[in-house]
């Protein structure tokens, strides 16, 4: 094996561990996330209302599905699916839109986290990846790897970089 | 199944005297307490309370009973229920999914004809209907969920928001996986 392959199978091995933790419960991962859009509302950055629509999912049993969605000038996405029996959060999408003030151009920000490898392989296409761009998505949309991030550090990594005043740990109304 | 926190946003904003959470085991009792500080409305004072009696003393704060007794906390409600009619904020009872308390809870009807829609319980709720939402996702795509997450896993579908959330759709409707 090259060094340079072993790297990025050593990320890959790295967030395979990183999504199975005892604190990877449905409702901690909720929590997590409510918290975030919890202090985002405090900063009238949404509606009051938000921490309400986290909506979960499940079919099978242990398999679940947190969604939420928030719009104000930007539409932030949140999906996670869970495998709780294991504690393991399975797989993620944590996604960002928006438009310039100026000009409206269209503006996509997005933290995936896939199930399984897929694609090219552990480098063009890491496990845990980031999207950035402007325009139609898909068109030109190389993935950034990225370390094990928690979808709450995900959701905190795309607020800080489209809004640097944003940089958490975010004020709470407790603080 | 479907749950939202907006359910438990709306027990805890809305004038609401009682209120039953329902968890699966002690971990998430915890996880749950939390949330309730979180969902409660900005201004208004959220206690834990090991007693049950909590109920009739602080009228104005969401109460939540983390009690041991949980069959005693709800027969002492029960009696007691007049007594909780001038609360401004709910008191919120923490009862252990098939636990004594539920069981005594079946059993007062009078208190859990009270409670009726003014309960939470996230690992029990109202089941999907899998075989609509599979044929919405046919809808949608054409292709079956199955069929669509070949697809995607082979890395034949544009690497999308739209189709990273339909990707999160298909494991969820997936027969076998």
């Amino acid at each position: 094996m090259s060094e340079a392959t072993s790297v990025w199978t050593r990320l890959e091995e790295q967030i395979r561990k990183g999504r199975v933790s005892p604190a990877h419960s449905r409702t901690e991962v909720q929590n997590t996330l409510v918290r975030r859009v919890k202090a985002l509302a405090g900063q009238r950055r949404c509606s009051a209302m938000a921490v309400g629509w986290f909506e979960s999912r499940s079919i099978q049993q242990g398999r679940n599905q947190l969604l939420a969605h928030l719009q104000d000038e930007a539409l932030l996405t949140i999906c996670i699916d869970m495998d709780e029996r294991r504690r393991e959060i399975v797989s993620y999408s944590v996604a960002l839109h928006g438009a310039l003030s100026v000009g409206g151009t269209t503006w996509y920000a997005r933290i995936d986290l896939d199930e399984r490898s897929r694609g090219q392989g552990p480098c063009a296409h890491a496990l845990l990846h980031a999207h950035l761009g402007v325009g139609e998505e898909g068109k030109f949309s190389p993935r950034a790897p990225l370390p094990w991030l928690h979808p709450a550090d995900a959701l905190d990594w795309l607020l800080a970089t489209v809004e640097p005043a944003m940089e958490p740990p975010f004020p709470t109304p407790e603080s | 199944m479907s749950v939202s926190t907006g359910t438990l946003w709306r027990i805890l904003t809305e004038g609401t005297q009682l209120a039953v959470i329902y968890y699966p085991e002690a971990i998430t009792r915890e996880a749950l307490a939390e949330q309730v500080e979180l969902l409660a409305p900005e201004g208004r004072r959220v206690v834990r309370a090991t007693d049950v009696g909590a109920a009739f003393a602080d009228r104005d704060a969401i109460v939540m009973l983390l009690v041991t007794d949980e069959a005693g906390a709800v027969e002492t409600l029960n009696l007691r229920r007049d007594e909780l009619i001038d609360r401004t904020a709910p008191a919120v009872l923490f009862l252990l999914c098939d636990g004594t308390g539920e069981q005594k809870l079946r059993e007062a009807f009078a208190l859990a004809s009270w409670i009726r829609g003014r309960e939470y319980d996230p690992t029990r709720a109202l089941p999907v209907d899998v075989e609509a939402a599979r044929g919405d996702f046919v809808g949608a795509t054409g292709w079956s969920p199955e069929a669509w997450l070949d697809a995607w896993r082979r890395g034949e579908l544009a690497d999308t928001t739209e189709n990273n959330l339909r990707g999160h759709e298909a494991r969820l409707l997936e027969r076998d996986p």
